[in-house]
Parts: structure tokens; sequence; C-alpha cells
């Protein structure tokens, strides 16, 4: 009896810390990409239509991964990355990211692009993806 | 619908020619606005009507929003044609490296639909890319997007500057764009042409007839470095004026130069600086363009500078600008005048804007012009 309380409490205290801490964020691509580690600087140039050099996916537009990802990556909030991506479309220099409704949703998409590159919750991560940068 | 008849056959004949599976995606704008001029004053009395072609007429003191499209606010009348507008934009990628991209516009101004660009883009590798069709032309910082308002802080950009009556190129372009730590470099080097029958601009508010302008022999780069902070744009273009009067089915050369001689094909360089600064809540806006047409001792001088603060969904910003224009041959007719604008924008959802804005213009031009005018406007724009 005693055991099973301590194992109780054990789990517990690590299921109340697990929904305390934020979801770690991971930006990750293909495990064939030639990328590695990669600074936030450079992935921001993909996700804010800097750079056109892989393919960027966003998850929903409403998502708290999404807001707390470019909170992370670039200290923006979402209106500010609208007005950056409405510059690159409205000038031709860009389509926005592809929009996808679920972290199983980006690793799929990513498993079928080699130049794909997207976030997800540290927690999903498996070998269908590689890990080239974690959010701060 | 008015749109080269090449650029549309060029970029419609890649599209169907392609047999290949299309990936499309669309976007646009748009803005509801509404305006009056609250006040004015002028030399003579108040209201007048501008002197323009027989059919367009407008009681001043007056406003003019917008230059390209000749939307003008009268005198204590309010309105929400002069810039009200909703446009499209369909991008269409047939290869990783051939797209089409059209962008379509319809406006209160002149109850038009328009195509502002058509034009195919091939990517030659990361940092280039080669453009061809319709494009706008790219004189001013804000040029490529003016009619987005969602993507600057004020409700339009200054009319002291960016109003000229060509507005867009049939031609080609290259794209160069990399990047260096945190600075984005872009590039961009024009070459085109760009005929306007009935052109609106002058013969609405300049001439008493219609008139056909053309630019032609277009030749023209900007570079522009920026990061999250600064952004440095430098821009110029040279090329060949040619404008007629057309009254009663016949052209004539309606250009002047000394003693009243009638010239055309006038050659007209066009140099453009401009810098901005996004600091923490503060905003700093500025631009200069000088116009030289050295054949007819003409040059034109235009600037804008502006300051603002963000705080949370709301900003401030407050303007000034200025347009003076100097001629050697008829210094008792030139164009200037000056503007002071105080604007408020509420972001208060995603992707849409609301923006106030007054505008006080000061009409120092040596001919009666559109007066001195006090502006209220207001606008709610979106980006969908």
């Amino acid at each position: 009896m005693q055991k099973f309380i301590i194992r109780l409490a054990l789990a517990s205290t690590c299921l109340l810390a697990g929904l305390v801490t934020a979801a770690e964020i991971v930006v990750v691509v293909n495990p064939k990409n030639p990328a590695t580690r990669m600074f936030s600087e450079q992935a921001s140039q993909f996700f804010l239509g800097k750079s056109t050099m892989f393919v960027p996916l966003d998850q929903a537009e409403k998502s708290q991964i999404r807001a707390d990802f470019y909170q992370r990556l670039a200290g923006k909030d979402i209106s500010q990355v609208k007005a950056a991506w409405a510059k690159i479309i409205f000038t031709g220099k860009g389509v926005m990211p592809a929009e996808l409704h679920s972290t199983a949703e980006v690793k799929k998409a990513i498993a079928n692009d080699i130049n794909a590159i997207g976030y997800i919750e540290k927690s999903a991560v498996d070998d269908s993806v590689k890990v080239i940068l974690t959010l701060p | 619908m008015r749109i080269n008849q090449i650029a549309a056959l060029t970029t419609l004949s890649i599209i169907s020619s392609a047999g290949m599976a299309v990936e499309s995606s669309f976007s646009g704008f748009a803005q509801l606005t509404v305006g009056r001029v609250l006040s004015g004053s002028a030399d003579g009395s108040v209201p007048y009507q501008i002197s323009a072609q027989p059919g367009n007429n407008y009681k001043c003191p007056c406003f003019t929003g917008n230059y390209e499209y000749v939307g003008v606010y009268e005198y204590q009348k309010t309105q929400l044609q002069p810039e009200s507008l909703a446009g499209l934009q369909g991008n269409f990628k047939f290869t990783p490296d051939l797209s089409a991209t059209v962008q379509v516009v319809a406006r209160g101004a002149d109850s038009s639909v328009s195509a502002d660009w058509a034009y195919g883009s091939y990517r030659i590798n990361e940092n280039l890319t080669l453009q061809a069709g319709r494009k706008r032309l790219p004189l001013y910082y804000y040029s490529d997007y003016m009619y987005v308002g969602y993507a600057y802080p004020w409700l339009r950009p200054s009319q002291d500057l960016y109003a000229w009556q060509i507005y867009s190129y049939d031609g080609a372009n290259l794209l160069y764009s990399n990047n260096v730590g945190d600075w984005t470099y872009t590039g961009n080097f024009w070459i085109g042409k760009r005929k306007s029958k009935d052109n609106e601009m002058l013969g609405n508010l300049y001439y008493t007839s219609r008139i056909d302008e053309s630019w032609n022999k277009m030749v023209g780069g900007y570079i522009d470095a920026s990061n999250d902070i600064f952004s440095v744009r430098g821009v110029y273009m040279h090329t060949v004026v040619e404008r007629y009067s057309v009254i009663n089915g016949i052209s004539s050369p309606i250009m002047t130069g000394a003693n009243n001689q009638i010239v055309n094909d006038v050659g007209q360089a066009f140099y453009g600086i401009s810098f901005n600064v996004d600091y923490k809540n503060w905003l700093m806006r500025s631009e200069i363009n000088y116009i030289d047409r050295p054949s007819v001792k003409n040059t034109f001088t235009a600037q804008s500078y502006s300051g603002g603060y963000k705080f949370d969904q709301h900003s401030v910003m407050l303007s000034w600008s200025q347009f003076a224009e100097h001629a050697d041959y008829w210094p008792t007719g030139t164009e200037k005048h000056n503007t002071t604008s105080l604007t408020y924008r509420w972001d208060f959802a995603t992707s849409q804007a609301l923006k106030v804005q007054f505008d006080k213009i000061k009409d120092k031009s040596k001919f009666q012009f559109t007066g001195d005018a006090n502006l209220l406007s207001a606008s709610w724009q979106m980006v969908f």
C-alpha cells in the first residue's frame, strides 16, 4: 500500500509538472535534409518569407503552438507576422506557408518533402523527423 | 478591364500550355474608406470648380486621396468611393521554378476593375528571379503594395510623393535577394514602358482635354537593405516622356520647353532614397525623391517624414510631406503643396485594422490647384 501511494504521489507530481511547463517547441526537417543545427535568426528567414531555400509549414492559424512559435522564434505576435507576410505576398516575392491542422499533418508533410521545414512539440518528435533547433 | 494584351496573352499561354498540375494560392486585401473635407480656403471665392477635361469637375477646395486613379474628396462632401477598393491576387505555380501572378483590383475612385499585375516569374536560383509582364513601378518604398493599407502605418502613403501619372510598366525585371546575418538585401533591375491612353490624373486634374501619356525606354533599379529595426532603400530610373493632347480625335504634342516651344520625348531622371526605423515601440519613416527633366529645365522634389509610437494594438503617427516643382520656363505656373497629418491605427483583430487620419494640406501652387483643405478620413483595412 505504501509503495503504491508513493508511486501515485510521484506520478501526480510528474503530471502536474507536465501541465505547468509550456510545451517545448522544436523546428524539424526531413531526416534526409542535409541541414544540421540552425540558429533562430536563420530559421526565422524561412518562416518570415526572407528565404525560399526550404518550404515552410505553418500550424493552424488560431493554434497556441503557432502563436508561441513566432513569439519565441522572433519575438513577434501574429499581427506582426501577418504584416511582414503582407509585404512579401503583395510584392510578389513569395506565398504564405502552407497551413496544416495538426502536428501529425506536419510530420507527414515533412516525410513527403525533403525541403520542408516545420515546427512541432518536442514531445512529438520521433524518427520521421530531424530536430535542427529547439526554441528557448 | 485595362490590361496590356501582350502581358495577358503571355500569362494565359503559360497557364494553358502548362498541361501539368498547377498549384494555386489566393490572397486579397480590401479597404472601406470614408472621408470628408471639413473646411478649406483658397485665394479666390470658395467653393470653386477645378478645371479639367469636359465631363470631369471637382468642387474645391478638395483633397486628392489618390492621384493615380483620381480619388478626390470634394469640398464638404462625405464620400466613400475615392479610396475604397478590393484586390484579389492569384499565384499559380507550374513547376518549383515557374509561376504566374495576377492581381486584380476593383476601385471606387473610377469604378474600374483593373489588372494591376499580370506577370510570369522564373526562379533562376535561390537568389535570382526573372519576371516579365506588367508590374507596378517600384519608384517608392511602398509602391508595390501601395493599395494594401494593412501593411503600412498611415491611412494612405503621402500623396505629395506617391503621385505620378504612370505607376506601372510592361517589361521585364531581375530580382535579387540575399540574407547575411540578420540583414536582408534586395536588388531589382527593370526595363519596360507604359502607355496610358486618356490618362486620368493628367486629364482630370491638370489639363482641360484628354491626355495620352507614354513613358518609354524605362531603365531603372533599386537596392534595399533591411533588418528587424532599420531599412534603407535607394532607387534610380530614367525614362522618356511622350505626351499628347487629344481633341476631336486629333493628337498633338503638348509639352513645352523654352519660349513655349512644343517639345516631346522629354528625358526624365528619377532619384529616390528612403530610411525607416522600427525600434521597440517607435516608428520612423522618411522618403525623398528628386525628378529631373533637364531638356526643359523642370525639376520636382518630394519628401515625407513621419514619427510614431505603437502601444499594444494601437499606434499614432505624425507626418509632414511636401511636393515642390521648379521650372525655369514657367516660374509662375509651378505646383507646390505640403501636408501635415495625424494618424491613429487600431489593430483590433488579426489581419484587420481601423485607421482614422486628419490631414491638413496647404496649397502653395502658383496656379489655382486643389486649395487648402482639412480632411478627416477613416478606413477599415484588411488582408485575407
